[in-house]
């Protein structure tokens, strides 16, 4: 989050940009640098895909929704052939809730006039199922879609720019020395979650409309999303500067079963940007210890406590990671030099492919089960992003079928959705 | 150990290779290294001059003298004048040199027996100090009090490095107790004599194994099996005692046993009565670095391995013995660090050490604001392409961002990071011969033995850049 916070703020300035570049993008090349193909997947500027974590993709692996600047719309992953579904929805790439499909069935679940919508992809036939609580929002949808689940305020809402300098406000260091705007940042994120506001999390139930109150909490709630496959099994962080939080945690959806993924050992060490795997057994995650200087993606497997951790490169640091459906590959959309990794060449979409690291001479530790298995990310480059600004966040997600991974980028000047394929162009 | 013990076979043979071909070329006595800028002296004179393994004290309590061995016996060296003089004649194998007295501490096989010695690094005088009754002795304690040393219940195994399929010719068996008491190895082996070297056809000692299928291990894994096989082998037979020797009335006390490959034996420069010792054997298979009073009292296990792979090893205390620093890798060869354990509060920092710039031994100098390391090779454990270097490293804590601390900061590991700072290039070096870095007592000079002239020889490099 320190990465993506920093930078979205001048998300907007940046697609001012957009009218520089009028020409239209290309619609399919060959990475010069890489040798692999990208496909740009939309047509008009200003598509996104969805957020790293969010799914878009049908159980049937056919179809992607993603938002076009008319709605939310539809891609054939065969034909390409795209279309509108949500006729006027607004996705806002700042976001990492309210739009998802269905794990089992072919709808896609939004918000809409304070109420979870549903809308068949192939049909259109859309219904409202249920209305949300006052003054909340729509996270994620369960895995069998008979719940929604959101974060909810017991009291009054925060006011103003959370987390941001109100303009013109400048932040000081306890020297009095103005803070960089990142810092200046961490200071705000970290006076509001002094603030301890009364929070929970709420599942409304899709069917009945019942409305679900647990976790109460004076943490700082968010981040809230639902495994793919177990029902009743929620993941939600603890907001505010990654390295005083305990950021990652599961529930169930009856308040029992409250776990902390991951305990520090390290002061600055920092943990985010957790996803769960398609299969819904492990919780991934960025791991930094410290922050900033050493690089993981750390991965909780939820049945046995199990840990696999796999080091990279700062180059190769992402600012989301990603893992196929099968589990066996990863992604990662790069970063500039300006982010936590402050890497000097990591604007690339990355492929990873986990080495674990061996039991030299097969000689196993007596403890070795307990122990957090490690291993390493070997890093191919997929496409050079030079050009792309990353106050827009890339956001990869490989398709079901493992040869493609979809991205948004603006490094042809505005924001489209392209795709590279993973084997190299022959 | 991973790495050098891995070399140490090899190295009777290099020497023996290098002093023939080399020695009619005289090294240079001083020069500025192109790459770095810092000026390198010479301090030896004798072709098989060797300074001390890294954690053993080779300088007087002055500060002003270094002691080395060489071929012909144990030498000081003035670091002001570079006088050289001889300290003791012939070979013995040195222990240290006392913080207190400035008596180097040595001993000598006579016949079948094993003597401590120490003679004094100013006066030369020599005091018998007491018969080893069993096993070995290598570190003498602040107040020069007590030796410490290993003793087995059984006789000890020769050949393990082979497995112990074959008796051991005398040389290789001589290579193998060194090895099995590495602390003594450096020293009794720098200066091998040319008669020891060509009864020791290299190759013997080499570490070789197959895996189950028949395919031919790597020697870095033939050689942890090896370690591995050994370490069950002593976890099987009788106990090892820790044992304490007075160095008055040459009394014995048992510190404790334990069916444990006991070794690296280490007393704090500070404080008389706290011994440092580890577990010898892979490193990933063991807890390895132990503290204990003499007593037999606080015996505390200094690392908790959380990770599969995570080793640790070539620990030492800092200067004013409060903190003990280590080589950690988490896991093993891709992500380094050199950690610290401070003994009285159990508080941890770690500095990262940059892949590329690994070093097999570390040492930290007088004041605790710098350290040094000695490099590596290719083939060693990080297999960093370009660390044949002799490393200044200076530590960079990695601040609370905005100031904004965690609650529990106080109670987690305070991390940073090594800035490297490359002093003299060892890139003729040959890595069977580790260089072992240490800072002299005034911090000014980083002393290291080196083959890169061909010859082995001691060295000094200037901690500050040369004015030119």
């Amino acid at each position: 989050m320190p990465a993506r916070l920093r930078l979205t703020h001048l998300f907007l300035s940046c697609a001012l940009l957009a009218p520089l570049h009028a020409a239209e993008p290309p619609t399919e090349w060959i990475d010069a640098d890489t040798g692999h193909r990208v496909v740009r997947l939309s047509r008009e500027p200003e598509s996104a895909s969805l957020y790293f974590h969010q799914n878009a993709f049908t159980a049937e692996g056919d179809k992607m929704i993603f938002s076009a600047p008319g709605g939310l719309s539809t891609l054939d992953l065969k034909t390409r052939e795209i279309k509108l579904v949500v006729p006027g929805f607004k996705y806002s790439v700042r976001g990492s809730g309210g739009v998802e499909v269905g794990h089992k069935t072919r709808h896609v679940y939004y918000e809409k006039d304070r109420a979870v919508w549903a809308t068949h992809l192939d049909t259109l036939a859309s219904r409202e199922l249920a209305k949300l609580p006052p003054d909340t929002s729509l996270s994620a949808i369960n895995a069998d879609e008979t719940l929604a689940v959101g974060v909810l305020y017991e009291g009054p809402r925060p006011t103003g720019t959370v987390g941001w300098p109100a303009p013109g406000q400048i932040i000081r260091g306890p020297q009095g020395q103005e803070l960089p705007f990142a810092e200046q940042r961490e200071v705000l994120l970290n006076e509001r979650l002094d603030k301890r506001i009364p929070m929970a999390l709420f599942t409304v139930d899709l069917r009945s409309g019942k409305v679900n109150i647990f976790n109460r909490s004076t943490d700082w709630l968010g981040h809230v999303q639902f495994s793919p496959t177990d029902p009743g099994l929620v993941m939600f962080c603890h907001e505010g500067p990654w390295h005083r939080v305990d950021r990652l945690w599961t529930v169930r959806v009856d308040g029992s079963g409250l776990t902390k993924l991951h305990t520090r050992t390290m002061n600055m060490e920092i943990a985010g940007h957790e996803w769960f795997a398609p299969d819904g057994k492990t919780v991934w995650y960025d791991l930094q210890t410290p922050r900033g200087e050493d690089f993981w993606v750390a991965g909780y497997e939820l049945a046995t406590g199990k840990r696999t951790w796999y080091h990279l490169e700062r180059n190769y640091w992402s600012v989301h990671f990603n893992v196929s459906r099968d589990g066996t590959l990863f992604a990662g959309d790069g970063g500039d030099s300006e982010m936590v990794a402050h890497a000097p060449d990591g604007k690339w979409i990355y492929l990873f492919r986990p080495e674990r690291v061996p039991d030299v001479a097969g000689i196993k530790n007596p403890n070795s089960g307990n122990l957090v298995d490690a291993g390493v990310f070997k890093a191919e480059r997929l496409v050079n992003l030079a050009k792309h600004n990353y106050t827009l966040e890339p956001n990869i997600h490989f398709t079901p079928d493992k040869q493609w991974i979809v991205f948004r980028s603006n490094l042809h000047g505005a924001m489209h959705i392209y795709a590279v394929e993973l084997a190299k162009a022959r | 150990m991973i790495a050098r013990l891995r070399r140490f076979a090899c190295f009777l043979s290099l020497a023996f290779v290098a002093l023939p071909t080399r020695a009619a070329e005289e090294p240079p006595v001083e020069w500025i290294d192109p790459a770095t800028g810092h000026r390198v002296v010479r301090l030896s004179r004798e072709a098989g001059s060797s300074s001390f393994y890294f954690h053993q004290n080779a300088y007087s309590p002055d500060g002003r003298k270094v002691v080395i061995t060489s071929p012909t016996g144990v030498y000081t060296i003035d670091l002001q004048s570079r006088a050289i003089e001889q300290l003791v004649e012939g070979r013995v194998t040195t222990i240290l040199v006392g913080r207190k007295t400035g008596d180097l501490y040595y001993t000598r096989r006579e016949n079948e027996e094993l003597w401590v010695y120490a003679t004094n690094t100013r006066t030369k005088a020599t005091r018998k100090i007491a018969k080893v009754p069993r096993g070995n002795v290598s570190s003498v304690n602040a107040d020069e009090t007590l030796l410490l040393g290993t003793y087995s219940e059984g006789a000890e195994f020769a050949g393990w490095q082979r497995g112990g399929a074959t008796p051991a010719p005398t040389a290789a068996a001589a290579a193998a107790t060194a090895a099995a008491n590495p602390i003594n190895a450096p020293t009794a082996s720098a200066a091998p004599t040319a008669a020891a070297v060509t009864t020791q056809p290299i190759g013997q000692a080499q570490y070789q194994a197959t895996w189950p299928d028949g395919t031919p291990m790597t020697f870095a894994d033939a050689k942890e099996l090896r370690l591995h096989e050994q370490l069950h082998r002593v976890r099987a037979g009788p106990p090892r005692t820790l044992f304490t020797l007075d160095t008055k009335t040459g009394e014995t006390k048992i510190v404790l046993q334990q069916r444990e490959w006991l070794n690296h034996l280490q007393f704090s420069p500070t404080d008389p009565q706290q011994i440092m010792f580890c577990h010898e054997g892979a490193w990933h298979e063991v807890d390895r670095i132990w503290l204990v009073r003499t007593d037999g009292t606080g015996l505390t296990k200094v690392h908790e391995r959380t990770m599969n792979m995570e080793i640790y090893g070539h620990e030492f205390y800092s200067a004013d013995g409060k903190t003990i620093w280590y080589d950690l890798h988490r896991p093993r060869g891709e992500n380094l660090w050199v950690a610290g354990y401070e003994i009285a509060t159990g508080k941890r920092t770690w500095w990262r050490v940059p892949n590329k710039d690994w070093n097999v031994h570390y040492q930290i100098s007088s004041d605790g604001r710098l350290f040094c390391g000695d490099g590596s090779d290719p083939e060693m454990v990080s297999y960093a392409p370009d660390a044949k270097w002799i490393y200044l490293l200076r530590p960079q804590r990695v601040p609370d961002v905005a100031g904004i601390k965690n609650p529990s900061a106080d109670t987690l590991i305070d991390p940073g990071v090594f800035q490297p700072e490359r002093l003299v290039s060892l890139a003729k070096h040959d890595y069977r011969l580790e260089p072992n870095a240490t800072f002299t007592p005034d911090d000014k000079w980083i002393v290291f033995r080196s083959n890169m002239h061909g010859a082995t020889h001691v060295y000094a490099v200037e901690v500050a850049k040369a004015k030119l």
